[in-house]
């Protein structure tokens, strides 16, 4: 009798519990910023912004001297302190965060779903429509779409838009791959039967990212495939029977099978770098951010007689570039955030709106800025650098850009499944329709209501 | 608990155990509190928000049983199923097995049993994240060092372990397979807990070796094997670094898990899902206790 | 014939010996070996020893972050939360083990089944918890939820334990007069020390190497425990072998280390427990 009363009590204890923990998600908002501890003596304004490009990643290298720069030039009135998080488990941390309501100042990125179904809608971010309309200069900076696709029915703009694009096309070795045509001009079987038996370095494990970049390009190439894709931004694929997919798989699969690069079953985007940086493959594919690499003073990485002056970059067959403009910018401000934690932020982000910035973004990691007149200085400097000029050269009028596969289907299969099929595709065990069937159905089980 | 006591005496535990009650309770208290703190939000939320379509912020929306429906209609959970019974038959025969194996032998204290023992606690003492990723690299195909050593004898030898069919199963099960050394320690603990006099008396009647293992210390060691049998079937169905870091559950969902559906789940916001995997982890955790604690008598004292 | 058997045990004794000894160490040496060359050599041959013992990883990784710091973190992390949890779940299995309560089975179902809520389904609660209590991006944050993590292994183990000690002994203490409290803390806890040994050794290494909770519930360097360290090398396009092979290396090798001091004590205790029978 005793033990049913105290098990009543308890479940009764917990299913309350339950509710309160249920609900009072935004509820039980403690206030305080804690992320983004600010404090305001001596009048500096200082906060603090998680980030994780710092360290190890690749971001680190132009992030941290920027904002190195916009201490310097604030000195005595601004600081930013950056606390460096690994970038496993970073969306997860936003998420608790923004449930505390302590999410940081300065938000870097967060994922599409989240800030579109979660941040947005609850008021969570601050609405930087007006301070873009007293800021004419920054605002005719910013792509069409990108701008499009932030601003609401309402006319808020809660994500910063972007005013760069960074096309994403792919590497290649002129040492061992002494081709002259002028590769995004091909078509995609012009390319193929150029290639002949050079290797390419895939990458299938993590989210498969050398794979999926080179399927993107197929599918584009193909009837239909570029709106295909476009239209995954708006709607989720969820339904992969897409003739241009398939035909796209196909292709993929016979490089797969004939121009993969030793080890490139399995490979993480480590084992597809070391691989193109030991000259054991003459092609990666990978975004412009990847010229740092080849920068002499990164020598000590390469072996086996890579030299990284006789790397060139080119868009995809078919003047391909893989760049999604219509997305949401990298940073947001919380709307939490003091009057002068704002100022701060808005600060921020007009500093690294700057010609100069941008400029010096572009140079670092590569990329368009499409309505910035550029500088002298810049152009010379990025003619300096070949990869850059090389896919400078390359962005044209014609470009096509079509959205990564990987940003137009659920994320689960991004993450997951769709790396996780690609073994299974190039040892032959999948036909095309096969290795479509299952995106389909793992796309669907992951989006059923 | 069915002695024969007389009457007097009886009388007189019981109030000395009502007196002990304070105590009791009060000895509870620390661990009652951490649980409290800790647990029961979460199993109350796993289990109500089971049955709703919750995004992780917003409001959840009841939807009754439409998750499990989903559930068990879908192509990786029954995979996932079918793997976790699989590697729960190997955790319990081969898992526990090689580990009460080890701890037999270092029973009878060989050269060298010290040094073995300590050496055996090395990979625990490292997290399966590390262990999982120097397991990528070992079963590489092109710079992993299995490979390296078969090519030694096979110079054209190519297996991608972690990636092909059927080597992936395998390969994800070898990197937890042999390290059983909680089962060692667990099980010698209770071989060194032996009354001595207990072996004397066998050795005695004429027991000889196998006849000793056989008939005394493999009994007296079922608490310990059923204790282990629970902790290596508790992570076999929490299994998820040693696959998220290498397989992802690949190929053909051939070495798919429940935690890795229920983190794929809450990559795609949806909390209600990942808790019904949630849920099914905690059932089939449940009856595995169940089943253990009644196959071993673990509830029954030997001394 | 004899003979012959007793050969075979033998043989097949050493044999077991052996196949733990390469497969728990060999593993770890490599990595350890593997950090010493360049990303050129990793490649090529995996099993050639490198060519010139380069420090220059370790020198990078000891420049650029404050491992001893870290490592200190989770010392106290561990450390602490392990002391204290010891001591409440040794006190809550005892009266499980030797009691008949109301709500005994109850409790110890509700303590065993913690066992099995998945880590993942935690992070709200424990998330919002520990900012309620003010402690987010502190390791005191992360040792308090250190504290709950080994309840169900180590109630179990501990149980076990006070289990095997033999009733009598507590009967004879009563008689002398000894109470409640002095049975348990003079009788009954030197005696299970092997299961505190390994209930406590469990919780530790687990504590030791929690990446999940350690990573989310702290942010600024200076709170920062090893596994978290280790992330940052394996991070989104980072592909450099040799700094991920020494990263590695200074994770482990600490814990290792630590292992190996404590390694004695934990055998003397184990042997202590085993001679008393």
């Amino acid at each position: 009798m005793k033990k049913k009363q105290i098990l009543a009590g308890l479940l009764a204890g917990a299913v309350m519990a339950a509710g309160l923990a249920g609900c009072g998600g935004t509820g039980s908002a403690s206030g305080s910023a804690a992320a983004g501890s600010t404090s305001a003596s001596a009048g500096v304004v200082e906060v603090t912004i998680p980030s994780y490009k710092t360290g190890e990643n690749v971001g680190a290298m132009f992030f941290e001297p920027q904002v190195e720069r916009f201490n310097e030039k604030y000195e005595g009135q601004y600081h930013i302190t950056l606390e460096s998080l690994p970038q496993d488990g970073f969306n997860d941390r936003l998420r608790q965060l923004a449930q505390q309501n302590s999410l940081p100042v300065l938000v870097q990125s967060g994922d599409i779903d989240w800030l579109r179904d979660v941040v947005y809608p609850n008021g969570l971010a601050y609405d930087l429509a007006p301070w873009l309309e007293e800021h004419p200069e920054i605002k005719d900076l910013l792509l069409a779409d990108g701008l499009e696709y932030c601003t609401d029915d309402e006319g808020h703009i809660y994500s910063m838009p972007l005013a760069t694009v960074r096309p994403t096309g792919f590497f290649w070795n002129s040492a061992l791959w002494p081709t002259e045509a002028d590769l995004s001009a091909l078509t995609m079987d012009e390319f193929i039967t150029e290639l002949g038996d050079q290797k390419i370095a895939f990458s299938t494990a993590e989210n498969g990212w050398v794979a999926a970049l080179f399927l993107t390009a197929m599918i584009a190439n193909e009837e239909g495939g570029a709106e295909w894709l476009q239209a995954g931004v708006e709607n989720r694929i969820t339904d992969f029977s897409e003739p241009a997919f398939l035909s796209a798989v196909e292709t993929l699969q016979q490089l797969l099978q004939n121009n993969a690069a030793p080890n490139s079953i399995g490979a993480a985007y480590a084992d597809a770098a070391n691989s193109f940086m030991s000259n054991q493959a003459a092609v990666i594919a990978n975004g412009p951010w990847m010229s740092a690499d080849f920068a002499e003073t990164n020598a000590a990485n390469w072996s086996n007689g890579f030299d990284g002056a006789d790397v060139h970059a080119a868009l995809f067959p078919g003047q391909v570039g893989v760049a999604n403009t219509a997305t949401f910018g990298e940073w947001f401000i919380s709307a939490s955030a003091s009057e002068e934690e704002i100022e701060l932020a808005l600060a921020f982000l007009e500093f690294i709106y700057t010609p100069e910035e941008l400029e010096a973004y572009l140079l670092a990691e590569g990329g368009d800025a499409p309505n910035l007149e550029y500088s002298e200085e810049f152009t010379a400097q990025q003619g300096e650098t070949q990869v850059l000029a090389d896919l400078a050269a390359d962005t044209t009028e014609e470009t096509v850009f079509v959205p990564c596969i990987l940003d137009v289907i659920p994320s689960s299969v991004a993450n997951a499944d769709f790396g996780m099929l690609l073994p299974s595709l190039a040892d032959g065990t999948y036909t095309a329709q096969d290795f479509a069937d299952r995106m389909t159905q793992a796309a669907q089980e992951a989006t059923a209501e | 608990m069915k002695k024969t006591i007389p009457r007097p005496p009886r009388a007189k535990a019981s109030r000395l155990q009502r007196a002990n009650y304070k105590w009791i309770y009060l000895f509870l208290l620390p661990t009652v509190i951490v649980f409290a703190m800790f647990y029961v939000i979460p199993i109350a939320q796993v289990f109500v928000t089971s049955f709703t379509q919750w995004d992780g912020f917003n409001a959840p929306v009841f939807n009754g049983v439409r998750n499990y429906v989903n559930l068990f209609s879908s192509h990786s959970f029954l995979t996932a199923l079918r793997n976790l019974f699989l590697w729960g038959l190997v955790a319990v025969f081969l898992h526990v097995g090689f580990g009460t194996l080890v701890a037999f032998v270092l029973f009878q204290r060989p050269r060298g049993w010290k040094f073995t023992r300590a050496v055996f606690m090395i990979p625990n003492v490292i997290s399966a994240a590390a262990w999982a990723m120097i397991y990528r690299f070992i079963f590489n195909d092109d710079f992993g060092v299995l490979n390296g050593i078969i090519r030694i004898f096979d110079p054209d030898f190519s297996v991608q372990w972690f990636y092909k069919s059927p080597w992936a199963f395998w390969a994800v099960t070898f990197t937890w397979l042999f390290y059983a050394v909680i089962v060692t320690l667990i099980v010698l603990g209770d071989l060194l807990n032996i009354p001595t006099e207990l072996t004397e008396a066998a050795r005695i009647d004429g027991a000889t070796g196998w006849q000793l293992i056989r008939c005394i210390q493999l009994p007296l060691c079922r608490g310990a094997i059923g204790t282990s049998i629970i902790c290596s079937l508790t992570a076999r169905i929490s299994m998820y670094e040693q696959i998220a870091l290498t397989t992802a559950g690949g190929p053909d969902y051939q070495t798919m898990s429940l935690p890795i559906l229920l983190v794929n789940a809450i990559t795609d916001y949806r909390y209600g899902y990942a808790n019904a995997v949630g849920v099914l982890m905690f059932l089939i955790g449940l009856a595995v206790l169940y089943v253990v604690n009644r196959a071993f008598r673990m509830d029954e004292s030997d001394y | 014939m004899n003979t012959v058997k007793k050969t075979a045990t033998r043989a097949l004794m050493y044999f077991v010996e052996l196949f733990v000894i390469v497969l728990s160490v060999f593993p770890i040496l490599w990595v350890m070996m593997s950090a010493f060359k360049t990303n050129g050599e990793i490649l090529s041959d995996p099993l050639a020893l490198p060519t010139a013992f380069s420090m220059d990883a370790f020198v990078y990784l000891f420049e650029t972050y404050n491992f001893p710091l870290y490592f200190w973190n989770s010392l106290l992390a561990a450390g602490v939360s392990t002391l204290v949890s010891l001591l409440f779940y040794a006190m809550g299995a005892y009266v499980i083990a030797k009691f008949q309560f109301p709500g005994r089975q109850l409790l110890f179902i509700l303590f065993t089944i913690t066992l099995l809520v998945p880590g993942h389904s935690k992070t709200q609660p424990i998330f919002s918890l520990v900012t309620g209590l003010g402690l987010y991006d502190s390791i005191w944050g992360v040792t308090l939820v250190y504290l709950s993590a080994g309840m169900a292994m180590s109630i179990f183990v501990l149980k076990a334990g006070f289990m095997a000690i033999p009733k009598s002994l507590d009967e004879a203490a009563a008689i002398e007069g000894a109470g409640f409290v002095r049975t348990f803390w003079s009788i009954n806890l030197p005696l299970a020390k092997s299961a505190l040994a390994t209930a406590g050794i469990l919780m530790f290494l687990g504590n030791w190497n929690e990446y999940y909770f350690a990573s989310l519930l702290t942010m600024s360097d200076s709170q920062r425990t090893l596994p978290i360290a280790l992330a940052f090398f394996t991070s989104e396009f980072s592909y450099n072998y040799t700094n991920l092979f020494a990263a590695l290396t200074v994770v482990i090798l600490p814990g290792i280390i630590l292992y190996a001091f404590a390694q004695e004590q934990v055998q003397a205790s184990v042997a202590a427990t085993g001679i008393k029978g």
